[in-house]
């Protein structure tokens, strides 16, 4: 555990399932990786366990965007399983690749949790997109954000549009000494922005940490948050407050 | 009684005097130095039949009242019309600004909205700075507190709703062991079992009972889903339609405040007034393209929109934008294409494909002249495809309906503009030769329905004082136009002879102002070069004789083989049935006459003259009818109790181009009565004129240039005092010769004779009186006349006797 003390983070772990990111979020996970000089890792896992799922004879899928149902073949999950690898590996290309960043992009056939958690390592920065309407309905992060939890990594929670271009690093923390400050200050620095110190909030939620900010920011939006992560702070909390403020959060481990 | 074959000297024309063979100007009337003096010549100096008509048609406002201006080339009738109408006051309604703009309703037909004259630039500026105030006012609108809080509470609501849904989808599935799975391209249901996916190995391992009703539970929950997935579009245009409704709550503000503002300054103009309620509204629906403003930096203006983009819409494309202070446009359109004429809609390539829109609908010369006058050269309208029958469709229809030639010809698919026309009201001049328009009025039938007014320019005017006076006028206008030295009484008297000479009458000036333009122009640089601040005569002459050298190559070729006895003309001497005929030579513009041998035989025979020109196809019709006019003249003269008995010839010696044109019929005739008679004809004469059959002398063109054609050969063989050239009285007028051969003249060198009648042109160049028929019906011994008749009757006898010896043999 690295309690409150500095972290070297070295790479940015992306997962590229389907629907989990877009130009959008990549290109805010690039500036990211650059801002901190991260080598970025994309990662595509194809879950053995839907070809399995595939076998079964009753098994339907619901096609998008038409809202038709087709059996589930595991011969057509597997084809469109690499299709879909094979889409986001050009996407990555495309949008991190031709940045100039250090990169990999990976392709890891398994069950997704066990993969994750071999993955992830406390220096590393996962990357997650709030979700879309439909990731609600099958959240697919959950696994990869356990992991980077186990692993003592952080998290960065990247809102589906409107990072905002301007405005100050705001960090939240009690303690002087924690080393969220310097890594907050380094980030503001490479950015060209000011790190603003907000007092933690009780109880810890979404509301009150929103308010905080919007007394402390008054009209401004902070272009990043920087919080570590806390038991008594709810799960749920910095994907609400990025979802709202439309700022991404970056979490620390505890 | 006289002696046979004499002269009676009242019968022989006297040369003419010096003064009958040029005419000098008289500006005695016209006080000045040099023409800097000289006020400046009226507009339209001497067309005053054309300027009536023009001033009638430009009166008029009724349809068909267009003009067709006919004249020469070298009359420069558009620029003077173009003055003339550029500084009349204005009779008709002002000329009115137009300008497209979009058609929010029906983009591809873009509106024409007509302005008072000046308001359509500021229409333009004052839409370019709403567009931009908008795209400076509405971001900064959209990223306040307030409105944030309010969009964030709309997308919440979504939020919240959707996961509400899908969390009770969830709920319901894990409750029943299931878990909802996202697949490539969707979802599926899987059994679950401790967190696990269930394989079908484990699954076919279940009881019947727990796989039947694990199986009705992945239905209902797909059922389920299927329900949650259909409401999220609903969920998601619902938030839509609240941002929508948002947005335009939150600019409807800004965008009535501005636009407001812009209303008071059109308030008078109601179409204006509805295309800015159409701005409005499309603003109020399109308020998103407002907020997509580009990082740092201005945003591109409106007037450099590339094609595509979102603001173009609301520009405003000025077609017409009045820059005549009020006064009627008059615009010469020199190149008629179709485009030129009614505009066109021009194309732009933009990623592979041809776009267009409003505002690169581009004005033709008929939107420019609008409310006035436009000036189309008629020669270049009828060059130009479908320019002319466009034309006919515009006065007709009495709007600008811009067309596309490459639609029209198929040449192009690509998706275009349909512009609302535009009203028309211009004075259309056409300007072309007499010819074609007589051609058109009587090819086109509705030619005369749109061109009611015949503007018909003179190339000449009479030859006054008063006008001499005028036309040093519009001459002091060419040079000081063209920026040349000015020119002292001399020089403008140069011109004005010149001007005579040009038109080929001593009693005419001519009006090609175009040929004195460049007369003058030489005549400037001569004085310059001579150190001359004004242009003298002397600069003039110099600039004449430069003219004519420049042009001289073919006639001094033609001169040599004379002198070199290549061409066989003979100037001394007298020859029987030869005589030296004149004609003028026209190539490019430059003319001279040169003398040609005419022969004639004759002998007996069944009354006909041969003209070889004709038999071999040399000779034209005119030249065919003069010598035909011969035989009328020899039978209607002669032999009035016999049939014709002759046979002649006639030929052009030496000719080997074709002959055309009866003013060698003078000629030829004497030819003929010298061969008939046996006389000798002096060939140190020339002899011009056309004859009738009663054997008057008639006029002839090209006057001057003969006779200089015939004093050159003789000048150059040296004159002895008999050379001269016979010319019809009636073209005496006409006779405006170089000094070089008035001043031989002058010394008695050389001679001009007017001649009326074939009677006396026979006695001068044969030295014997013609002969009139005494009371015994017979020609007087010794005349020209006998000697023929004696002639005709020989030849009469022995055509009888020839008759009378075959008739006997058929016997």
């Amino acid at each position: 555990m690295t309690s409150k003390t500095s972290t070297s983070y070295r790479r940015a772990v992306l997962g590229m399932a389907t629907g989990s990111v877009d130009r959008h979020v990549l290109r805010g996970a690039v500036e990211f990786a650059r801002l901190l000089q991260l080598e970025v890792l994309g990662v595509f896992i194809e879950d053995q366990s839907l070809i399995d799922l595939a076998a079964l004879p009753f098994t339907r899928e619901l096609r998008l965007p038409g809202h038709e149902w087709r059996m589930l073949e595991p011969q057509r999950v597997d084809d469109e399983l690499r299709a879909a690898a094979r889409q986001a590996a050009l996407l990555f290309q495309r949008e991190v690749e031709s940045q100039g960043l250090a990169c990999r992009f990976e392709v890891c056939r398994g069950n997704p949790a066990a993969l994750a958690s071999n993955l992830m390592q406390a220096s590393d920065v996962l990357i997650l997109a709030e979700p879309a309407a439909f990731d609600l309905l099958a959240p697919g992060s959950e696994s990869a954000q356990q992991a980077a939890e186990a692993a003592a990594a952080a998290v960065l929670l990247l809102p589906r549009s409107g990072m905002p271009r301007h405005g100050p690093v705001a960090v939240v923390s009690a303690d002087p000494s924690d080393a969220c400050f310097e890594l907050a200050a380094r980030i503001a620095a490479a950015m060209g922005e000011e790190a603003l110190a907000i007092p933690p909030v009780e109880p810890a939620s979404s509301v009150t940490l929103m308010e905080s900010l919007q007394r402390a920011l008054g009209p401004r939006h902070e272009r990043l948050l920087v919080l570590r992560r806390d038991p008594a702070m709810p799960r749920e909390m910095p994907l609400e407050v990025a979802s709202r403020r439309k700022a991404p959060v970056l979490v620390l481990a505890s | 009684m006289r002696a046979a074959f004499s002269v009676e000297p009242a019968t022989i024309p006297k040369a003419l005097s010096p003064d009958k063979l040029f005419r000098r100007a008289d500006l005695s009337g016209l006080v000045f130095a040099t023409t800097r003096e000289l006020p400046p010549a009226p507009m339209l100096a001497g067309q005053q039949r054309a300027e009536e008509a023009i001033r009638l048609a430009t009166g008029l406002a009724a349809r068909g009242f267009n003009i067709f201006a006919t004249g020469r080339a070298g009359a420069r009738i558009s620029s003077s019309l173009r003055k003339m109408l550029e500084t009349a006051q204005p009779s008709r309604t002002p000329p009115q600004d137009w300008v497209y703009v979009n058609n929010f309703a029906v983009p591809h037909r873009p509106a024409a909205i007509g302005l008072p004259g000046g308001r359509a630039v500021p229409l333009q500026q004052a839409m370019r700075k709403l567009i931009e105030d908008l795209r400076v006012t509405l971001p900064a609108l959209f990223e306040s507190d307030d409105y944030q809080r309010r969009r964030t509470a709309i997308d919440e609501a979504l939020r919240a709703n959707t996961q509400k849904v899908f969390e009770a989808l969830g709920e319901k599935a894990a409750s029943r062991g299931l878990a909802i799975i996202r697949t490539p391209m969707g979802f599926t249901i899987a059994a679950m079992d401790k967190g696990e996916i269930v394989d079908p190995e484990a699954f076919g391992k279940w009881p019947e009972e727990r796989r039947k009703v694990t199986q009705e539970a992945v239905a209902s929950i797909e059922r389920e889903m299927e329900e949650g997935l259909r409401a999220i579009p609903k969920l998601e245009k619902r938030r839509r339609d609240e941002v929508n409704a948002l947005d335009q709550e939150t600019a409807r503000y800004a965008i009535n405040q501005e636009i407001d503002d812009l209303r008071d300054g059109f308030a008078d103009l109601p179409r204006v007034l509805d295309h800015i309620e159409a701005v409005r509204n499309d603003v109020l629906q399109h308020v998103q393209l407002f907020l997509g403003q580009p990082e740092g930096g201005s945003a591109t203006r409106l007037d450099a929109m590339p094609p595509g983009h979102p603001f173009e819409r609301y520009d405003v494309n000025v077609l017409v934008g009045s820059d005549t202070e009020g006064r009627s446009p008059v615009v010469e359109e020199l190149n008629p294409t179709l485009g030129n004429l009614l505009g066109r809609v021009e194309h732009m390539s933009y990623q592979g494909a041809l776009v267009t829109n409003f505002r690169m609908i581009k004005a033709g010369s008929l939107h420019r002249a609008n409310g006035g006058t436009i000036i189309i050269d008629a020669r270049s309208l009828f060059s130009e495809p479908y320019a002319w029958s466009a034309l006919k469709r515009v006065l007709v229809r009495q709007e600008i309906v811009i067309e596309d030639l490459a639609h029209i010809v198929g040449l192009m698919s690509t998706a275009t503009l349909e512009p609302s026309p535009v009203p028309l009201n211009v004075k259309v001049i056409l300007v072309g030769e007499h010819q074609m328009y007589y051609l058109l009025a009587a090819l086109d039938p509705e030619f005369q329905k749109h061109f009611k007014i015949l503007a018909d320019f003179e190339d000449e005017f009479e030859r006054s004082p008063e006008n001499e006076a005028l036309l040093a006028q519009v001459i002091s206008g060419l040079a000081d136009e063209a920026g040349l030295h000015a020119l002292d009484r001399s020089g403008v008297e140069a011109v004005i002879e010149h001007a005579a000479r040009l038109a080929q009458d001593s009693a005419k000036l001519s009006l090609l102002v175009e040929d004195m333009q460049d007369l003058v122009t030489e005549a400037d640089q001569c004085a310059r070069t001579a150190g001359r601040d004004a242009i003298a005569r002397a600069d003039v002459e110099q600039a004449l004789r430069g003219q004519r050298r420049r042009a001289s190559r073919l006639e001094e070729r033609s001169r040599e083989m004379i002198l070199r006895d290549v061409s066989q003309i003979a100037t001394e001497g007298s020859q029987v049935g030869q005589i030296n005929g004149l004609s003028v030579l026209s190539l490019a513009g430059h003319a001279f006459g040169r003398p040609t041998r005419i022969s004639a035989r004759v002998g007996p025979g069944s009354g006909k003259i041969v003209d070889i020109e004709r038999e071999v196809e040399l000779g034209g019709p005119i030249h065919s009818k003069g010598v035909l006019i011969l035989s009328g003249f020899i039978a209607g003269r002669y032999a009035l109790d016999a049939p014709m008995s002759l046979q002649a010839s006639l030929v052009f010696e030496q000719s080997y181009g074709g002959v055309e044109g009866d003013s060698a019929s003078v000629a030829e005739l004497c030819a003929l009565l010298s061969a008939l008679a046996g006389l000798p004809l002096r060939q140190d004469l020339a002899v011009t004129g056309s004859v009738d059959q009663h054997g008057h002398v008639q006029a002839i063109g090209g006057v001057n240039e003969k006779v200089e054609g015939f004093f050159d050969i003789c000048a150059a063989r040296g004159l002895t005092g008999r050379h001269g050239v016979l010319i019809p009285a009636s073209n005496v007028q006409h006779l405006m010769l170089r000094h070089d051969v008035v001043n031989a003249c002058k010394d008695g060198k050389f001679a001009v004779f007017a001649v009326r009648t074939v009677d006396e042109v026979i006695a001068l160049l044969t030295g014997h009186a013609a002969g009139t028929r005494g009371k015994d019906g017979r020609y007087a011994d010794g005349s020209v006349n006998a000697a023929v008749e004696r002639r005709l009757m020989r030849f009469a006898a022995a055509r009888r006797a020839m008759t009378d010896a075959r008739k006997a043999r058929k016997r």
